[in-house]
């Protein structure tokens, strides 16, 4: 359905051959600082960590000032785990692995207010295998990557993929479900528009497994202007997260599975 | 179990209406059908009456056909149209007498473009309808548009209370109302994708069209079905005396049209067709890809119609048209209309005149794709079949009679994909949906006295969700709290809605009337957009069990004005419009192929209301008009924004067009439009904050911006070819967007690609200035 709307984007383009982009200064309103609550369990031994940060206006430096003195909690099995901070805004504790099937809460106390989330841990699946697509496209040859995986039959999964290119983040989210491709081998080619692929790139790829609220955060989230590519979106607003106190961020307890190719 | 009351209510207006009749002094009535002498079509909305009696006069109906009722006497019978010459006759009353009238074409006068009365010289001062704008489609040619293509929606867009949301949108937004909230309709079939290639052309081909009427209010009780507006189109039925082609040769489209006699002056037919081939540049592009695309779309309108005799008429009429975008190998989608009626004429006697139409409506896309292991198929389609019975009964000098039945059968196929094996996509059906509607209208056009004239009556509509189909019920949640399964046929829910219309006008002098007017119009059929441009992937989806319909209540007063000889037209008009039952999306939704799509809907209410301000000038060397609308449209739903009310995207507080005309000499007419409008409310972030490493923005209201307001001249030259016998031909030349103005088409934010940590807004424009030229033919 992406490619639809990437393509039918291109057309609009071809027709207003006389159509183009232009910065512009819009004078946005700023808004009061919001806070930002980031966290997440993974199937790997890792320290767990939350951020906790505030937003800034549009127009300031994007540099996003931790929020320090709050109380983080995260519940792994009957009791909880207190994070302390260990930089502005960073939160951390013990390594824990987490375990498929379990369920995992946080809490956050921040200027007397309190904030939780729960997360299940969905059941892990791997990547198939990773490759290269060539496109022609306008002219030049583009390369995209592509994730091939199975997708278990009669059960509901959620996939998130991050990606980086010699180390630099690329910014596009990618989040799917099963809902046309259950129980298929699945083939997901991430395009983005970071970065031009070349011959000799690294890319990074991490396929996480994610709980249906999470999915709905990160499907929402890569809606919004500056990831859609082309794709104008219903009116934008903050993606739904599983806090039961309005906050913005996520709390979430996924499966990783990480590999690296390189471009050849 | 309703058809009581109905009946009831039809039995007691017509025994009213006999009494009063019954009292007064014997009257006769002349009728007869209007029409343009050189082709034979009829005449819509021309003006009869008795030059002796003051307060007389009706306008021909959809067919041309006029009952006028009088005493016993000798009077002069005058009938006239605009851009055609009066015609007098002298009659004797004595019985019922019929009398056809052939008018002959006046083109020595210099015509306004638009009329919001077209063919009534101060109808906009007699009539108690109001809320109405009528286009004169001959004066079309002059209006300049973009790719110089004569475009009726287009033009409408230029009269206030319409509005429309930038380039690249055919999508019109009617006094507050949502653009699936017009009722289009082609030769009374409903249109339900009303423009080609993602909105910058609409599907109405100039060429084909006789009438176009749009009712922004105080909609007649024969409409139903859509909250906002009524755009009625009728189609030209075809020269019955002679053979005739007509075309146009442009930059980026053309047409032809042939029509002629089937039997002189008994039946006649019309065809036109029009194709793009912008695609035709797309194979001289050096990139591979682009050779290989295919954009295109192409349109036919036909019809023919047949007097078996005096009383009795046939007509046909259809549409065909289809919208092709692909990449060859890769993918191909392609959407369209057809449509086809079949309509029949009885005139009982001089005062009762029926039709009987026969509908097929179809709307249909298709997206498919052909790559390798990733090939699917998504077919979504909705089919009407419908029967109308519409009488009009032409009971008195103060009492004509409109009143009828509809019924029309829905089918909704809202997404079924198909793939092979070996694809990654699966396959699957959703479930069609069925729906019946039917309804039942009265309404009385009454003249009690000569300063007063009332349209009163009411329209009572029904719906029903029938099966076979496997129904859920959702909560606000969205999630489901029961599914019962039901049989073909087997009802799931119905729902009644009574519609009351009312309007009504005072003349204050002879120059210059007050109206006021009041509807209820209700809506089963909704569009899901998913995105704020009008896309063909649109879902449409019926009332049900989860979906209740939408419901519309609109009050509007105005005030109208004539100066000394008709020359120059003044109105105000202020409306109030209330709409329950809206629908929206829950945050987050994913819509293409959701088998429960119902269960991602939020549902609200909506108010608007505004003023609408209009001068015309119809005559004289320059004509033209001026149009100002300040209005405002709010939307409020407990699950969005927090309850609040915010403003629509299409809200614009100011919208100014001016279009003028000014015909220089014989041969050469120029032209200009200017157009302002605010800009769309938009959801600016207000914040920006930092999550998996990527910024994104915070957004604490939805719509509380605007985009940079939209403005754009245009400027358009026609010249005459030199006069022949039988040939005429001209040159059509246009320019749009004469000072090239960017108007946003969406602003997005991205980081800043030399410094990260600013981020910056991004504006992208569709068309900048756009030169045409046309070659029209005629012989």
């Amino acid at each position: 359905m992406k490619a639809f709307y990437r393509l039918a984007a291109f057309f609009i383009v071809v027709i207003a051959f006389s159509s183009c982009e232009k910065v512009i200064d819009l004078n946005l309103k700023a808004a009061a600082p919001q806070l930002v609550i980031e966290g997440s369990i993974i199937n790997i031994a890792q320290v767990p960590t939350v951020r906790i940060s505030r937003s800034v206006g549009f127009d300031e430096p994007s540099s996003f000032p931790g929020v320090s003195g709050a109380t983080v909690r995260i519940t792994t099995g009957t009791s909880p785990i207190l994070l302390t901070e260990s930089s502005p805004g960073v939160y951390q504790g013990q390594p824990v692995v987490g375990r498929p099937g379990r369920t995992y809460t946080l809490q956050v106390d921040v200027d007397g207010q309190t904030y939780k989330a729960s997360s299940t841990m969905p059941n892990q699946i791997f990547i198939d295998s990773v490759g290269i697509e060539e496109v022609g496209f306008r002219g030049k040859i583009e390369k995209n990557v592509i994730v091939y995986y199975a997708d278990p039959p009669n059960e509901k999964n959620q996939y998130r993929f991050i990606m980086s290119i010699n180390g630099k983040l690329i910014t596009q989210v990618f989040a799917r479900n099963d809902e046309f491709n259950d129980g298929r081998t699945v083939r997901v080619p991430l395009y983005q528009d970071d970065v031009d692929i070349k011959t000799g790139d690294k890319i990074d790829l991490e396929m996480q497994c994610i709980d249906e609220r999470i999915y709905t955060y990160w499907f929402t989230f890569s809606k919004q202007s500056g990831n859609a590519m082309g794709n104008a979106s219903v009116a934008p607003t903050n993606p739904p997260n599983n806090f039961d106190t309005p906050v913005l961020g996520y709390f979430s307890a996924h499966t990783v599975n990480r590999r690296t190719v390189m471009v050849k | 179990m309703y058809k009581f009351p109905v009946f009831y209510l039809l039995l007691s207006v017509l025994f009213c209406f006999c009494c009063t009749s019954a009292f007064a002094q014997k009257n006769y009535a002349v009728s007869g059908t209007v029409k343009d002498a050189a082709t034979g079509e009829t005449l819509i909305g021309a003006t009869v009456r008795m030059l002796e009696i003051k307060q007389s006069g009706v306008a021909t109906n959809a067919y041309g056909f006029y009952s006028l009722s009088a005493p016993q006497g000798s009077y002069t019978l005058a009938v006239s149209f605009v851009g055609y010459g009066t015609f007098t006759q002298p009659i004797v009353l004595t019985a019922n007498t019929q009398v056809n009238v052939s008018l002959t074409a006046n083109n020595t006068l210099t015509e306004v473009s638009v009329n919001a009365n077209s063919g009534h010289e101060a109808d906009n001062i007699e009539s108690a309808q109001m809320g109405v704008l009528r286009l004169d489609v001959k004066q079309l040619d002059n209006i300049p548009v973009i790719f110089g293509e004569k475009d009726v929606l287009k033009t409408i867009q230029l009269l206030p209370g319409v509005k429309t949301t930038g380039d690249g949108n055919t999508g019109f937004y009617v006094r507050g109302g949502g653009s699936d909230q017009n009722l289009i309709l082609l030769d009374e079939a409903v249109v339900y994708n009303a423009s080609h290639l993602f909105g910058f052309f609409s599907t109405f081909n100039t060429d084909a069209i006789k009438d176009v009427s749009m009712y922004k209010g105080g909609m007649p009780a024969q409409y139903g079905g859509r909250m906002s507006s009524v755009l009625d189109i009728k189609m030209l039925d075809g020269n019955d005396k002679n053979f005739g082609v007509q075309g146009g040769i442009g930059l980026i489209a053309s047409r032809l049209k042939v029509e002629g006699p089937i039997v002189k002056n008994k039946g006649s037919f019309m065809v036109s067709a029009r194709r793009t081939y912008a695609d035709m540049f797309l194979k001289l592009s050096p990139d591979s890809t682009t050779r290989n695309a295919s954009l295109y779309f192409y349109d036919i309108n036909a019809k023919a119609n047949y007097h078996l005799n005096d009383k009795n008429t046939l007509f046909v009429s259809g549409y065909f048209g289809k919208d092709v975008l692909g990449l060859k190998d890769n993918f191909e989608t392609n959407w369209g209309n057809q449509t086809g009626t079949l309509r029949f004429n009885h005139v009982f006697n001089s005062k009762l005149f029926l039709n009987t139409s026969l509908i097929y409506s179809n709307y249909s896309y298709i997206i498919e794709s052909y790559n390798a292991n990733r090939d699917f198929k998504v077919t979504s389609r909705i089919r009407d079949f419908n029967l109308k019975e519409d009488l009009q009964y032409f009971i008195s000098d103060k009492h004509t009679l409109y009143f009828g039945v509809n019924a029309v059968r829905h089918t909704i196929a809202p997404g079924e994909i198909s793939s092979s094996g070996s694809s990654s996509i699966n396959s699957r059906a959703i479930q069609n949906r069925y729906g019946l509607e039917a309804s039942a209208y009265v309404s009385d056009d009454w003249r009690p006295f000569d300063r007063l004239n009332i349209i009163f009556g009411t329209r009572l509509s029904w719906f029903s969700l029938i099966g076979p189909g496997k129904i859920n019920t959702y909560d606000t949640e969205g999630v489901v709290t029961a599914t019962n399964s039901y049989s073909s046929g087997q009802v799931i829910k119905t729902y009644f809605n009574p519609e009351p219309r009312v309007s009504m006008n005072y003349k204050l002098t002879a120059l210059s009337s007050v109206k006021a007017s009041y509807n209820r119009n209700t809506q089963n059929i909704h569009l899901l957009a998913n995105s704020t441009a009008s896309t063909p992937t649109d879902l449409y989806v019926m009332s049900s069990n989860n979906i209740k319909p939408g419901i519309s209540d609109q009050f509007s007063v105005g005030y109208f004005r004539n100066q000394a000889d008709n020359t120059y037209e003044f109105s105000a008009e202020a409306y109030y419009k209330h709409m329950n039952n809206m629908i929206d999306y829950r945050d987050g939704s994913q819509l293409v192929g959701n088998e429960d799509v119902e269960s991602q809907l939020v549902y609200g209410q909506g108010r608007a209301y505004g003023v609408e301000l209009f001068v015309k000038k119809k005559a004289g060397k320059l004509t033209g008009w001026i149009g100002y609308t300040l209005s405002k449209t709010e939307k409020r739903f407990d699950a969005i924004n927090s309850g609040q009310y915010f403003a629509a995207t299409y809200d614009r507080t100011h919208d100014i067009s001016l279009v003028g005309i000014y015909k220089t000499s014989k041969r050469v007419t120029v032209s200009a439009t200017f157009v302002y409008g605010t800009g769309n409310a938009v959801t600016y972030p207000q914040g920006k904050y930092r999550v998996g490493g990527i910024t994104t923005f915070y957004y604490p209201k939805r719509n509380a911006d605007r985009m940079p307001a939209y403005h754009r001249l245009d400027l358009g030259v026609t010249l005459d070819g030199r006069e022949h016998k039988r040939f005429h031909s001209s040159w059509t030349f246009g320019l749009y967007n004469v000072y090239n103005r960017k108007n946003p088409y969406t602003i997005t934010f991205r980081d800043n690609a030399t410094d990260p940590s600013r981020t910056e807004a991004v504006k992208t424009s569709l068309f900048g200035i756009i030169p045409s030229v046309t070659y029209n033919f005629k012989f």
